[in-house]
């Protein structure tokens, strides 16, 4: 039986103190509002360990998009960055403790083992200043999610001290490739 | 060739070593990366148990120390889910209790108080809050019955209220109709009152149950001389009347003992002031619902009775003096100094002089009640020795008894009597008049007559007694009036005026002594009269009395 995507509450709860930051208390309103109903029930209750359906997400990333972002979806990058920041205070400030660009990417599989129950992240290559990260074996990727996955990593690399930092989408599995991949820079 | 062989074995070291170096850094850089991914996987197990989730295992690749400390997490992972699963099951059974104990409040709340907690063995915190929740139910049950009780009952008095409150509503209509008329009635009466206090001639002071004044009428104000409202009545009262000393009077009447002042004379006239306690009927304690003062002003009245006395006595003096002569000129004819009479002269002569002898006997009579009622009798004591001179008046009266039948007996005191202060003119006319009443009306032959004298508190009572007709019971309420005399004395003795006895009492009255008689019809009568023992007070008047048999 193929197994069912689920994303943990943890990052549910940080996509939530994102939009109140940004837009208040009644910009959270509307973005929930454009949930359905069933969503909107597992939104008033969210607990950090517990896993959810990964259409959770992404339901709320695309009312994030619509409501907050005004239709582009690099207010998602925004939402990763929020995220890894939030969490730092949280769990990840375990893995910055190895404060280097190559060690804290090294870290990424199980950080995303953590966050996804389903996807495998691959370090296909990790040089000095550059790598290439691929994301395996998760057919419902939706892309918002690889968005939020690059302001992820983004702000963990910035964390280490690297800067003019970029990351390049060159696969992705929404657009019909066999997975995604991203190609990193940094100086 | 040992050079070579020195040179090929070099080589060989060389490339061994240099072999050796490349395994040696190879070994070291696979255990650099076992090491940080077998970290790097503990770190993501450390980082779920940070989160709370617990389905997680730390792996254990080698028997090393990294494999040590994957155990040790696991352990402690284990040690985590047993105390989770301890509290789990603490909540769960908290939850189970608290909802248990949150449905037998609801079911009380709605109603339901005969539901009780149930309580387990455990004894724990839940089971005491059971057991006082099942005690609070208890009593509120039991309050609950209580006041479902009290509410029946109340419904039913409330019906019965409002039955009859309509009963209520009528009656009260009625009471308020007889309230009106009551009133309208009262408004007359007080109006007739008014009418009445303000016109009549006695003056009235009302006074309450403290002895202050809190109404004069228009003629007590007028007696009184008070122009202004504002003056003190009481006080006016007793100046003006200081001299019949009223005020010891009023004291004496607010602690409940009436008196009366027959007569005193100030400016402009003679008053009669009597002093009344009106009881309070309400009060079973017996207390004054207030006092009065009349002051009746009986001028008119006493210079009628004046007038009278005056003419009765005037007109006495001239019948007296005639009858005198008459007397005289009898005597002279009866003892047939102006020559001889014939038996049937004599007859006349003596009824004539019988005639003659009651009617000055009926004029000392009037003389005397003319004088007593006056009020201008004198009296003049003198020391005398009491049983003694009773005894001569005893002795005096002798003669009265014509038959010679009667037996006096004087019983005296046991010790001889101190001489006191006595008028011996008025003590004769009292005895005197007694034994010859006791005499007239006793039967022949059953005429006996004790005269007694003893001590009593502050008084000598002296009493007469006869064993006569006595006083028929109808006729003893009006013995001391003037001019009474009851149908057996009639009937015995025709020719009496009814004076003695009015006359007699208000002679002892005169000294301040007091008279009584006890009797029964055909048995016979006692009198009794009283004299101070300090003796009788001297009193300037005018002559005094006429003894009726001179």
């Amino acid at each position: 039986m193929r197994k069912k995507a689920q994303v943990r509450g943890m990052a549910l709860l940080s996509g939530l103190r994102f939009v109140e930051k940004r837009k208040g208390k009644e910009g959270l309103r509307k973005v929930l509002e454009r949930l359905d109903k069933e969503t909107q029930k597992i939104f008033s209750n969210i607990v950090i360990k517990e896993w959810y359906p990964y259409e959770t997400a992404v339901k709320f990333q695309k009312a994030l998009v619509e409501v907050i972002g005004k239709g582009k979806e690099e207010i998602l990058i925004e939402e990763g960055k929020f995220i890894a920041k939030d969490n730092t205070k949280w769990f990840l400030r375990l893995f910055l403790r190895f404060a280097t660009p190559q060690k804290i990417i090294k870290k990424w599989p199980v950080v995303w083992d953590l966050y996804y129950n389903k996807g495998k992240l691959k370090i296909t290559t990790l040089k000095e200043n550059s790598a290439v990260i691929r994301l395996l074996d998760f057919p419902e990727l939706k892309h918002t999610t690889c968005n939020s996955v690059i302001g992820w990593g983004f702000y963990s690399l910035e964390k280490t001290g690297a800067h003019n930092i970029e990351v390049k989408e060159t696969k992705c599995r929404e657009k019909g490739d066999n997975y995604s991949e991203w190609h990193i820079k940094w100086e | 060739m040992a050079y070579k062989v020195g040179v090929i074995m070099a080589k060989k070291r060389k490339k061994e070593k240099k072999t050796l170096e490349q395994l040696c850094k190879k070994e070291k850089e696979e255990y650099e990366e076992y090491v940080e991914n077998q970290i790097t996987k503990i770190l993501g197990v450390i980082s779920n148990i940070a989160l709370g989730d617990l389905n997680v295992q730390a792996e254990r690749e080698k028997n090393d120390v990294l494999g040590a400390l994957a155990d040790g997490i696991n352990i402690m992972i284990g040690e985590i889910r047993k105390r989770e699963t301890q509290m789990q099951e603490r909540i769960n059974y908290s939850l189970k209790r608290t909802k248990e104990l949150i449905e037998i409040i609801q079911k009380a709340a709605a109603g339901d108080l005969t539901a009780s907690a149930p309580i387990s063995d455990r004894k724990d915190e839940f089971d005491a809050l059971a057991a006082g929740l099942n005690m609070m139910l208890e009593e509120m049950h039991e309050r609950d019955i209580e006041l479902k009780a009290k509410i029946k009952e109340l419904d039913k008095a409330r019906l019965i209220l409002y039955s009859l409150s309509e009963d209520i509503q009528e009656e009260k209509e009625s009471v308020e109709r007889k309230v009106r008329e009551r009133t309208a009635e009262l408004e007359q009466e007080r109006a007739k009152l008014a009418a009445v206090t303000e016109n009549m001639t006695i003056g009235a002071i009302l006074l309450d149950d403290k002895g202050k004044a809190i109404f004069a009428n228009k003629a007590a104000k007028n007696i009184l001389g008070i122009r202004d409202d504002k003056d003190d009545i009481l006080e006016i009262f007793f100046i003006k009347f200081a001299k019949a000393d009223v005020k010891k009077h009023f004291l004496e009447c607010i602690q409940g003992k009436p008196h009366k002042i027959p007569e005193v004379e100030v400016a402009p006239g003679i008053f009669e002031i009597s002093f009344l306690c009106i009881p309070d009927k309400k009060n079973h304690k017996k207390e004054f619902f207030g006092h009065l003062i009349w002051i009746k002003d009986i001028t008119p009245q006493k210079i009628l009775e004046r007038a009278k006395s005056e003419f009765v006595s005037i007109a006495s003096h001239q019948l007296r003096t005639p009858l005198t002569s008459i007397k005289l000129f009898l005597e002279m004819l009866a003892d047939e100094e102006v020559g001889k009479l014939n038996s049937l002269q004599k007859d006349y002569i003596e009824n004539i002089q019988k005639s003659s002898e009651r009617m000055i006997k009926l004029i000392n009579n009037l003389l005397n009640v003319s004088r007593l009622e006056a009020g201008t009798l004198k009296i003049e004591p003198r020391l005398m020795q009491l049983e003694d001179f009773v005894a001569t008046l005893i002795e005096e009266a002798k003669p009265l008894d014509k038959t010679g039948k009667c037996n006096v007996v004087f019983i005296k005191p046991k010790r001889k009597l101190p001489k006191i202060p006595i008028d011996p003119s008025l003590l004769r006319q009292v005895i005197y008049n007694l034994l010859a009443n006791a005499i007239q009306y006793s039967l022949p032959g059953r005429c006996n007559i004790a005269v007694k004298i003893k001590k009593e508190g502050e008084d000598y009572i002296i009493s007469v007694k006869d064993t006569g007709i006595g006083i028929p019971r109808k006729a003893q309420p009006r013995i001391f009036e003037k001019f009474f005399r009851a149908d057996n004395a009639v009937r015995l003795f025709a020719d009496g005026s009814g004076l003695g006895l009015y006359v007699i009492k208000m002679i002892v009255n005169s000294w301040g002594g007091k008279m009584t008689f006890e009797s029964e019809e055909n048995k016979g009568t006692t009198f009794y009269f009283t004299i101070p023992t300090k003796g009788m007070k001297k009193k300037k008047g005018e002559k005094g009395l006429r003894h009726w048999w001179s």
